[in-house]
């Protein structure tokens, strides 16, 4: 039962992945690759990996969504009314990830996975946290507060109207925005 | 594995109350008509039936398959809101990370929204389907945070353990201001009441500009199972469950969830429409600090109450 | 059969009735209104969601075809009319509803539109001109062809349906991006009879707006329900509540312009206007006619319902224009909503 669920979520990964590069509209695209992480969701779903499957089909579809909005706005052609092919530098493309394709498959296949001893773990996905992250969790907390504080930086320095374009010189004026927001700040 | 003999039981009551949802609604404009609030003036079924008898219909180069999709997708996320409700102590489906799963089915909804303004070929739905990713990104993280409190008293992310922990107390009562922002959300996912701009009359109709007949009849049914499923959903999470003295559980639960339906159905209707441009603001300045601070208080005094 | 015919009648119990607001005859849409709101008929935001087609009064030649164009649009069971005066109201859309329900009729109207034809796609098409909603094909008051569910089949691959790209404009923040030709109609909810707001979209801001009376004529409309005064005032709240959300309030702004602003329903819907504060956040920073804010605009509309002292203000097609060029589409609705009615319809020049 479980071997027929991974399977039927295993083609539909691929094959939903394969199809990202095939139809021409991007609204299409985006949502074949939100499909195909989805289906990879399933497969952790299947692992008794709850919260990481859960929460891969969160952080997917919702980036999915805004991958989206950004190629309709960028791409000259985004419904895919005119055929058009995404496909670049065929020849050298194809064998770097058939090649890659290849030598992943074949470490999944032919290692030799060790054996569970004994009964699963009660919580899976608390003893693979701590299998993978061990002694160092609280580093690695720490870790996700700095990428955060890294993100909004860069947001800040990127942006092309800061502070003293939208509140002036002093910082008292009232911000001046193309719409305002809904609290005045 | 989903409990199959729960499936029909979850499905029922959640058209039962997507109906009362309906229903109120209809009751509400009727009386603030002044008309008597009579049977045959608030039944949904005059409705039904005319979007039954209506006939579909479709635009120049649509994209049929993402349209319809986006469309039937609001009931089938529905359904699967209300899968993780415990009915008479267990739900459809048993999932050990109930509360993500939640909100992880009110995500699939932006993808579901935009898909059927983007599908339609229409400017009018277009701009629609961008409303309500705009009003998403404001409401989500608000949403999130709040669903975090009740997880941090139980300890634990199943929907059945966080009812158990509330045999001493309700959530709500620690934490009303996360069941204030929950409330607020589920109007918001659903694009309800103040947060209807997705389907306002100013882009003529928005997402349901172009659909008609069974089409339509499947959004309009899908936005109010979505109302349905969070009020559902806000009862074993906010108001503990089942739980109470002398009635049957069951009984009990149905009471408390139509009373956050009631409450829900009224601020629909009462408050007046929120642009997306204002919303946002308040959703990133004021609603994100004020869930953070919940979750901050939440944790402090569960952790010295241990 | 017997369960169609009971479906009809359940279906026609209420039906959504699109309006066609005719310049002029503001009386015989407040008619409509009153009755409407009477029996509970809900007004459709769009074709798609209409059954009935009513036209208040007898529109010119370009709203004319916008109403037939509309028409085309609405999918079945449908019927259409015209009401002339304002106590045939009454009649007309009865016998407008019972058209509904008779179910040989409506069978034979389906029949008759079958498979719509399909236009020839050029590629120099003007994006406001042709009937078939579309992605660059403009009015937001139009939806697309009746189909009757079935598949759109047999279309020429290359840019189907004779669509065309959309042209690359700068938006506000620098960016070339898309630029969409859209034509914000005469036949969007609320709005104000016989204008037409042509404008260029990127994303949903508009970019330019040009806005023209369709059927321009040589003077000042008279308008024969606009006594200035307290039903005006009114009317033009019913529509700036309306449009905000406040369908409630729209309803009751329209009750109390039935008994002329003066009487039990103007006092209720003035003590509501002045609590809410929700209402006027929302309608903060958007512009109103003679340079005002739209809650202060809402505020002077107030003072006119209550007192004789305070006066509608007036504004040109120019200054909507101005006013509503670099906003997104739900505040611009909202500032025609405003300008709408206290538009001059000034002298057009050849």
């Amino acid at each position: 039962m479980t071997t027929v669920a991974f399977a039927v979520l295993a083609v539909i990964a691929v094959v939903a992945a394969y199809r990202v590069f095939r139809v021409d509209s991007m609204a299409r695209a985006s949502f074949a690759l939100a499909v195909s992480f989805v289906a990879v969701g399933g497969v952790l779903l299947l692992l008794d990996l709850d919260y990481l499957g859960v929460v891969v089909v969160v952080m997917m579809v919702m980036e999915m969504s805004i991958m989206a909005v950004f190629m309709i706005m960028y791409m000259m052609n985004p419904a895919g009314l005119m055929p058009m092919s995404m496909w670049h530098d065929k020849g050298r493309a194809m064998s770097i990830a058939v090649g890659t394709f290849v030598v992943l498959a074949a470490g999944a296949v032919l290692v030799d996975w060790p054996q569970r001893q004994g009964p699963p773990a009660p919580d899976v996905t608390r003893q693979l946290g701590l299998g993978i992250m061990g002694a160092k969790m609280l580093v690695m907390l720490g870790v996700s507060a700095v990428i955060l504080v890294t993100i909004v930086a860069a947001l800040v320095l990127g942006a092309a109207r800061g502070r003293y374009d939208r509140l002036g010189d002093d910082l008292k004026g009232r911000p001046a925005d193309p719409v305002p927001g809904g609290v005045g700040r | 594995m989903p409990d199959v003999l729960l499936v029909p039981v979850a499905l029922l009551a959640l058209a039962v109350l997507a109906t009362a949802s309906a229903t109120g609604d209809r009751a509400l404009l009727v009386h603030a008509s002044g008309r008597p609030p009579r049977l045959a003036a608030i039944s949904v079924l005059p409705e039904v039936a005319r979007l039954l008898v209506q006939r579909r219909r479709t635009t120049t180069a649509p994209d049929a398959l993402l349209w319809r999709v986006g469309g039937g997708g609001l009931l089938v996320v529905a359904a699967l809101m209300i899968a993780v409700v415990p009915i008479g102590g267990r739900a459809v489906l048993d999932n050990p990370v109930g509360i993500v799963w939640f909100n992880a089915m009110d995500v699939l909804l932006w993808a579901l929204v935009w898909l059927l303004g983007w599908g339609a070929s229409s400017a009018a739905a277009l701009v629609a389907g961008y409303r309500y990713l705009a009003q998403a990104l404001a409401y989500e993280l608000p949403l999130m945070f709040a669903l975090i409190p009740p997880a941090v008293v139980a300890r634990s992310l199943d929907v059945e353990a966080v009812v158990a922990s509330q045999s001493g107390r309700w959530n709500v009562v620690e934490m009303p201001v996360a069941f204030g922002v929950f409330l607020l959300c589920v109007v918001a996912f659903s694009f309800a009441g103040p947060l209807s701009a997705p389907a306002g009359s100013d882009v003529a109709g928005g997402v349901l500009a172009e659909v008609s007949g069974v089409d339509r009849l499947v959004v309009l049914a899908g936005r109010h199972a979505l109302l349905a499923a969070g009020a559902a959903f806000a009862v074993p999470v906010f108001l503990g469950g089942d739980a109470g003295p002398l009635l049957p559980g069951w009984l009990w639960q149905l009471a408390k969830t139509l009373a956050v339906l009631a409450v829900l159905v009224v601020v629909r209707r009462r408050l007046p429409l929120l642009r997306p441009e204002r919303f946002a603001e308040v959703g990133w300045v004021l609603l994100v600090p004020l869930t953070l601070a919940q979750v901050l208080v939440t944790t402090v005094l569960a952790l010295a109450a241990s | 059969m017997g369960l169609t015919e009971r479906l009809l009648s359940a279906a026609a119990t209420r039906p959504h009735v699109l309006l066609v607001p005719v310049p002029g005859r503001s009386d015989l849409r407040w008619a409509v209104e009153d009755w409407l709101d009477a029996q509970g008929w809900p007004q459709a935001a769009s074709p798609a969601g209409a059954d009935l087609l009513i036209e208040c009064g007898t529109p010119a030649v370009e709203l004319a075809e916008r109403a037939d164009a509309a028409w085309d649009a609405l999918p079945g069971p449908r019927d259409r009319a015209r009401v002339r005066q304002p106590d045939e109201v009454d009649a007309v859309l009865s016998a407008a509803r019972s058209r509904l329900l008779d179910g040989p009729r409506q069978r034979q109207d389906a029949q008759e539109r079958g498979v719509p034809v399909v236009a020839e796609p050029s590629g120099d098409m003007d994006p406001g001109g042709m009937d078939m909603g579309g992605m660059d094909d403009g009015g937001m008051d139009m939806g697309g062809m009746d189909m009757g569910g079935m598949d759109m089949g047999g279309m020429d691959m290359d840019l189907p349906g004779g669509l065309t790209m959309a042209g690359r404009v700068e938006d506000r923040d620098g960016l070339r991006l898309e630029g969409l030709p859209v034509r914000f109609g005469p036949l969007l909810p609320d709005w104000p009879a016989g204008l037409e707001l042509q404008t260029t979209l990127s994303g949903d801001v508009l970019i330019d707006s040009r806005c023209r009376w369709l059927d321009p004529s040589d003077g000042p409309v008279p308008d024969r329900a606009v006594v200035p005064g307290p039903a005006a005032a009114l009317d033009a709240l019913s529509r700036l509540l309306a449009v905000a959300g406040w369908q409630d309030g729209a309803r009751r702004a329209r009750r109390a312009r039935a008994e002329a602003g003066s009487g039990p329903a103007t006092d209720d819907l003035l003590r509501r206007l002045r609590r809410t504060r929700l209402l006027r956040w929302s309608l903060r920073g958007l512009p109103a006619p003679e340079g005002r804010d739209l809650t202060e605009h809402l505020n002077l509309l107030i003072a006119c319902v209550d007192s004789s002292s305070s006066r509608l203000p007036v504004a040109t097609l120019h200054e909507l224009d101005q006013a509503v060029t670099g906003l997104d589409v739900a505040g611009a609705v909202l500032v025609v909503a405003a300008y709408g009615p206290v538009l001059f319809r000034e002298r057009v020049d050849a």
